[in-house]
């Protein structure tokens, strides 16, 4: 249930399958593995270009072929994988920011992304690809 | 700063963010204040109200469970006072 309300509340407009090319904009579903190289290869596949990735537990996630900008709003993560993560939205959770002001944070770290800024990952050089090939579950 | 966050206007829980220690008052994000019973880990949760034996619990909105003994307000909630009830999911298929 944690991640259907990190989903947002906007209307759901299409259903994908694995690597399959939106048609459509804005809150978009792909029937993918769950688990975080998969998911995201899956929809690098689909012709994304940019990966901003929430996570509560933390994840060193990179991609060969996209930038994966990984974002928590938990305070003790990022400071356990602070290497490993971009960006520290706590500040919502802990009632000082509201999200509106994460939001612009937020949106200032991924264009800084997408002008070339490199992110922890890829400083790292880590380049995980996985596709599974039986993982169908809509 | 906010040491619990209330996930929505229908639960009877909320999720501590840092540990709380009985007797301190636990200020909750998106709801009211409530003074800890017990002893509570970080992400656990706390009981918003007196929640009696076999009431439901309501996290995100939706029934996690059910009350197997009186849970008295700021208590600890977990899997020693609550237990799941499978939803019956294929009677929901179109």
């Amino acid at each position: 249930m944690g991640c259907i309300r990190k989903g947002g509340t906007r209307p759901i407009v299409e259903v994908l399958n694995q690597a399959e090319r939106p048609t459509k904009r804005g809150a978009i579903v792909m029937d993918t593995a769950g688990y975080d190289i998969s998911s995201v290869t899956s929809i690098v596949a689909a012709g994304c270009n940019a990966i901003i990735f929430t996570t509560g537990r933390g994840t060193p996630t990179g991609n060969a072929i996209v930038p994966v900008l990984k974002v928590t709003a938990n305070a003790q993560t990022f400071s356990w994988m602070e290497d490993n993560i971009d960006v520290d939205l706590s500040g919502i959770i802990a009632g000082e920011w509201t999200i509106v002001d994460a939001g612009d944070l937020l949106l200032k770290k991924i264009h800084d992304v997408c002008n070339g800024r490199l992110t922890k990952a890829e400083a790292y050089g880590f380049s995980d690809v996985a596709v599974d090939h039986v993982c169908r579950f809509v | 700063m906010k040491n619990a966050i209330l996930l929505d206007g229908k639960d009877n829980v909320a999720t501590c963010t840092t540990a709380a220690v009985a007797g301190e008052t636990i200020k909750i994000l998106g709801g009211d204040e409530i003074i800890c019973a017990e002893d509570i880990p970080i992400w656990h949760k706390v009981a918003l109200k007196k929640i009696s034996k076999g009431e439901k619990i309501f996290k995100y909105g939706e029934i996690i469970g059910v009350a197997s003994t009186d849970i008295a307000a700021g208590a600890w909630v977990s899997h020693e006072n609550i237990f799941s009830v499978p939803r019956d999911y294929s009677s929901e298929m179109i």
